[in-house]
């Protein structure tokens, strides 16, 4: 569908996308993310056609649109401040892409229609943006490059303008109607949250250079890279070595801290240096000593912030490192286990949870 | 309560009241101008200070007069076409500037300011010299690329403000769309620029109405606008007729403004200056082929003269007789009609200077000889007027009128038989004296009091300025044009002005009296001569000719209130003018007439010393 090889782009000096290569599937939800300046818009505009590629190919369904000015492909943009035009009310700002394309006037009126209803604009059409929430505009943004039926739908930062409410009611609504329409979608954001509950893969990006494109389970899960496991979500990593690697389970050695066995993982040859990541919802706190199938750790409680559904433990190991544990307060309250700072305890969690990141 | 208290004084810094006062008090005098000018265009009478009763007299003067419309219609069609021209050249650069980096974008950028800051009158002269220098005739074309210079700067820097305000990714999103770059820029860029746009042009539009100087500077013989007409008519004082012009200007602008204003309240703003552009193309389209299928092949004549200084109806004749159309253009003095001719403007064929002034001009070779041998008319003239020092020949100029400065007073008032200069100077007169502003006629004046021929000896220049500054104190004010209204409200007792005036003055009422100096009177003279290059030079003798016919001349000095040195002309006069001493003194008095002469160097010493009275 969309193959993206070898994609350069710089500015003189300065390299802002490096030799990226990505193959997106038709009908898929994509999504790029990174940290603000990672590149991601760029690769983004280089798809509208906005920006020039310093090397590389942008195909589309077999035919190559690197060169293609953006009103000659078959891709639409929805902006980040949605671009609307202020001087057309909704229906034309709606029909604009149709009325360029000189579709047939009763054409075009049906389409509309067809799209307002889709976005829930109806009664609204004469509306001019300028008299419209930041929720309504966002949707005739929508409705103005969908209705054009483009084979890539690309998004920049579409939730990101939006009250935090609006934006969690839209990202449903979004999915929703990128399953209906089966058209493909590339959207862009700095939003973990967002990537991970509409995505159907994922592309971290990082100083121009994507780090790890997955599934959001895998990325949350498995990931490939230091900036990844610390980028995505709350993450506690410690340096440490594999010791051993025998019938399928590391040993890994931390620093200081004690060794730490992991059942499921990528298993790195034994002497590599390793970062060991694990989840702090993956961890308990425990007075008792970890079982038989557990790893455990002994810490000191050094504070405890309760934020409603969990509560967060920042404890301290005896070589000094800091990890983060949080609890769900509706099991805290079922066992009575609450830990108050300053105290010995222990962390536990199941050899099978964690992550061994190559450095 | 309370809540009461707080809500008209949240602050606690008061109401405003003195901020309200004075915004009110500036308003107030921002319009009051204006108010008065419509009230007095209603005026009946001639007079700009004083109510007379209603009337719409000078509407109709107004729109019967060809010359007044000429200049309105010169007025707008330069207006709409450097209008259009420089919005749409202003937009282009605008767009460049605001879309584009390119070799040379910051200075093209800050020579766009310039026309904003530079003195308008160095504008003008650079401009003058730059289309003499490429042989641009001075006329439409030469105005409108003057006015598209500067206008064009400001439709720029309008335009571009906005354009830096434009968001961008407007147009990427049109492009997004399918949009060519065409259609972007028609659908997305244009509505968005539209507001812009529009104030740009109708910047242009008053910039181009109201200008005079670079106008001055640029206008040829043909070409006259409004505001130049305005002011070469004030010279004969500021006639309602003014008022009438202006009181039209003031409704049309303000309904224009209204209209434009209540369009945007509707919205469509790309939809207003759409059909603002169309409406004004469409003029400029019809106004050209009008005038290309009426394009009349007659002959042409162009006279440069002071206003209202040729019988308009005498013209008219004129025209008829012998089909040809004539054109006048205005200049307030002879330094005026000097300066035009030294710039270079052609065009003009028959220019009405002062004595002193022909000497002047033929000597820089600016006029030609006369074919007098076409003048068949040539004898009726008072020989006693021609061939004089400043042209011996008197082939280069033929006498049109002449007139001289003199007295008159209130008999009323003053009780005494005045006969000498000397009554200027008299104490018992203070503060109800006027002289006219005018540097030969008053240092004559003095020279005179003090017993002395105007020459060359700075001692005598001396004692003459000191005497005048004696006299200073005793002055209402020195006053060109509003004589007639000081005497006839009864403001000044005595009142020094040239003979013109005081045949008017006379006619108001026996009380006044005129008094012709027993130390003499200063003589002007004024006389037609042909520029050098001259386009219709026959024509122009044709008009002299024409003039020079005894019944035609009495006519004529019948509008203009001076004599013309046609003596059979008298006999077709009414008695009222033919006996009149203030229009025909004396023939003793013409025997001993002085005429002003060209003092040459010493011209500037003259200067001086009559700057050293006025700043007194």
């Amino acid at each position: 569908m969309l193959d993206i090889i070898s994609l350069h782009k710089s500015y003189g000096q300065n390299h802002v996308v490096r030799d990226v290569n990505l193959q997106i599937a038709k009908g898929e939800f994509f999504c790029l993310l990174g940290p603000s300046g990672c590149g991601k818009t760029t690769i983004l505009r280089m798809i509208a056609g906005f920006e020039k590629a310093t090397s590389g190919t942008i195909m589309l369904d077999g035919a190559d649109i690197t060169h293609l000015p953006p009103n000659k492909r078959d891709v639409n943009t929805m902006f980040q401040n949605y671009a609307l035009f202020p001087n057309f009310n909704v229906a034309e700002n709606i029909a604009y892409g149709l009325k360029m394309k000189k579709t047939p006037r009763q054409e075009i009126a049906d389409r509309v229609d067809k799209v307002v209803r889709l976005a829930g604009l109806s009664g609204l059409e004469e509306r001019m943006p300028a008299q419209m929430s930041g929720g309504q505009q966002q949707r005739v943004a929508l409705a103005r490059a969908l209705i054009n039926e483009p084979r890539v739908l690309l998004l920049d930062e579409p939730l990101s303008a939006l009250d935090k409410k609006i934006a969690e009611q839209t990202r449903i609504e979004l999915a929703e109607l990128q399953r209906q329409v089966g058209i493909t979608f590339i959207f862009v954001t700095h939003n973990q949250t967002e990537a991970l509950a509409l995505a159907d893969r994922i592309a971290i990006m990082n100083n121009g250079v994507i780090e790890q494109c997955d599934t959001p389970r895998n990325i949350y899960e498995h990931p490939r890279t230091r900036f990844v496991a610390d980028f995505i979500g709350n993450m506690n990593m410690l340096q440490g070595r594999v010791t051993s690697v025998a019938q399928g389970v590391a040993t890994v050695d931390l620093e200081g801290a004690g060794q730490v066995i992991l059942s499921q993982c990528d298993k790195p040859a034994a002497g590599t240096s390793v970062l060991f990541c694990i989840r702090p919802e993956r961890m308990k706190l425990s007075l008792l000593e970890p079982k038989g199938y557990e790893n455990g750790l002994r810490a000191t409680v050094k504070s405890k912030l309760y934020v409603g559904d969990t509560t967060h433990y920042q404890v301290q190991l005896q070589c000094g490192a800091m990890i983060k544990v949080i609890e769900q307060n509706y099991l805290l309250q079922l066992s009575n286990e609450f830990y108050d700072i300053g105290e010995e305890v222990f962390i536990n969690w199941s050899q099978t949870s964690g992550e061994l990141v190559h450095v | 309560m309370a809540g009461n208290i707080s809500r008209s004084n949240d602050l606690g810094i008061g109401k405003g009241l003195l901020l309200k006062l004075v915004t009110y008090a500036s308003v107030l005098f921002l319009v009051s101008p204006l108010v008065i000018l419509i009230v007095l265009s209603f005026n009946s009478g001639r007079t700009v200070s004083v109510w007379e009763g209603f009337s719409t007299h000078w509407y109709s003067v107004v729109f019967h007069d060809a010359d007044l419309w000429g200049a309105i219609r010169n007025t707008f069609l330069i207006a709409i076409v450097s209008t259009v021209v420089a919005t749409i050249l202003g937009t282009m650069a605008a767009l460049a500037l605001g879309k584009y980096k390119f070799k040379g974008r910051t200075l093209v950028y800050n020579v766009l300011y310039i026309p904003t800051i530079l003195p308008e009158i160095i504008f003008g002269v650079s401009l003058l010299a730059l289309f003499l220098l490429i042989r641009l005739p001075l006329g439409y074309i030469s105005i409108i690329c003057a006015h598209i210079t500067f206008s064009m700067s400001f439709v720029t820097l309008i335009v571009l403000a906005k354009l830096n305000n434009f968001d961008h990714r407007l147009e990427e999103a049109s492009l997004d769309l399918g949009a060519g770059r065409w259609q972007t820029f028609r659908y997305v860029v244009l509505p968005n620029l539209a507001p812009a746009i529009l104030s740009g042009a109708l910047f242009a539009f008053t910039l181009s109405i109201d200008d005079f100087i670079v106008t001055f500077f640029t206008a040829g013989a043909t070409s006259a606008t409004l505001p130049l007409k305005i002011y070469s008519l004030i010279k004969f004082g500021v006639t309602p007729a003014l008022n009438a012009v202006s009181t039209v200007l003031i409704v049309f602008t303000v309904t224009a403004l209204a209209l434009a204003n209540a369009m945007q309240r509707t919205g469509g703003i790309s939809k207003i200056l759409k059909w603002t552009l169309a409406g004004m193309g469409a003029i400029v389209l019809l106004f050209f082929v009008v005038t290309f299928f009426f394009r009349q092949e007659k002959k042409q004549l162009y006279l440069y003269n002071y206003a209202e200084y040729v019988s308009a109806e005498l013209i008219e004749e004129f025209e008829r007789r012998y089909d040809v159309e004539v054109s006048v253009n205005y200049f307030n003095d002879n330094e005026e009609l000097l300066s035009r001719l030294q710039m270079g403007v052609e065009g003009y064929d028959l220019i009405f200077p002062t004595a002193h002034m022909v000497g002047i001009l033929k000597a820089q070779g600016l006029i030609q000889p006369i074919d007098t041998s076409s003048l068949t008319n040539l004898p009726q003239v008072d020989p006693r007027f021609r061939r004089l020092d400043f042209d011996p020949s008197g082939s280069y100029s033929v006498p049109y009128a002449y007139g001289f400065i003199a007295m008159v007073y209130n008999q009323d008032q003053i009780k005494d038989s005045i006969t000498s200069w000397r009554a200027l100077w008299d104490e018992k007169y203070r503060s109800n004296i006027l002289m006219v502003d005018d540097m030969n006629d008053v240092l004559f004046t003095g020279y005179r009091y003090l017993g002395y021929e105007m020459d060359k000896d700075p001692r005598k220049l001396q004692e003459v300025t000191e005497a005048l500054i004696r006299q200073k104190p005793l002055l209402l004010k020195y006053e060109n044009n509003m004589t007639r209204d000081y005497m006839v409200a009864g403001d000044v007792w005595i009142a020094q002005t040239w003979n013109g005036f005081i045949q008017q003055i006379l006619s108001a009422g026996e009380r006044f009296k005129m008094v012709i100096p027993e130390e003499g009177v200063l003589f002007f003279m004024d006389n037609m001569c042909i520029p050098k290059n001259a386009p219709n030079k026959e024509t122009a003798e044709l008009f002299i000719n024409f003039l020079l016919e005894p019944r035609n001349a009495a006519r004529n000095m019948e509008i203009i209130a001076y004599a013309m040195p046609v003596p059979a002309a008298r006999d077709f006069l009414p008695d009222s003018i033919r006996n009149s001493q203030a229009i025909f003194p004396p023939d003793n008095v013409i025997e001993h007439m002085t005429l002003f002469r060209d003092m040459g160097e010493f011209n500037t010493l003259l200067e001086e010393a009559w700057t050293r009275i006025k700043v007194r």
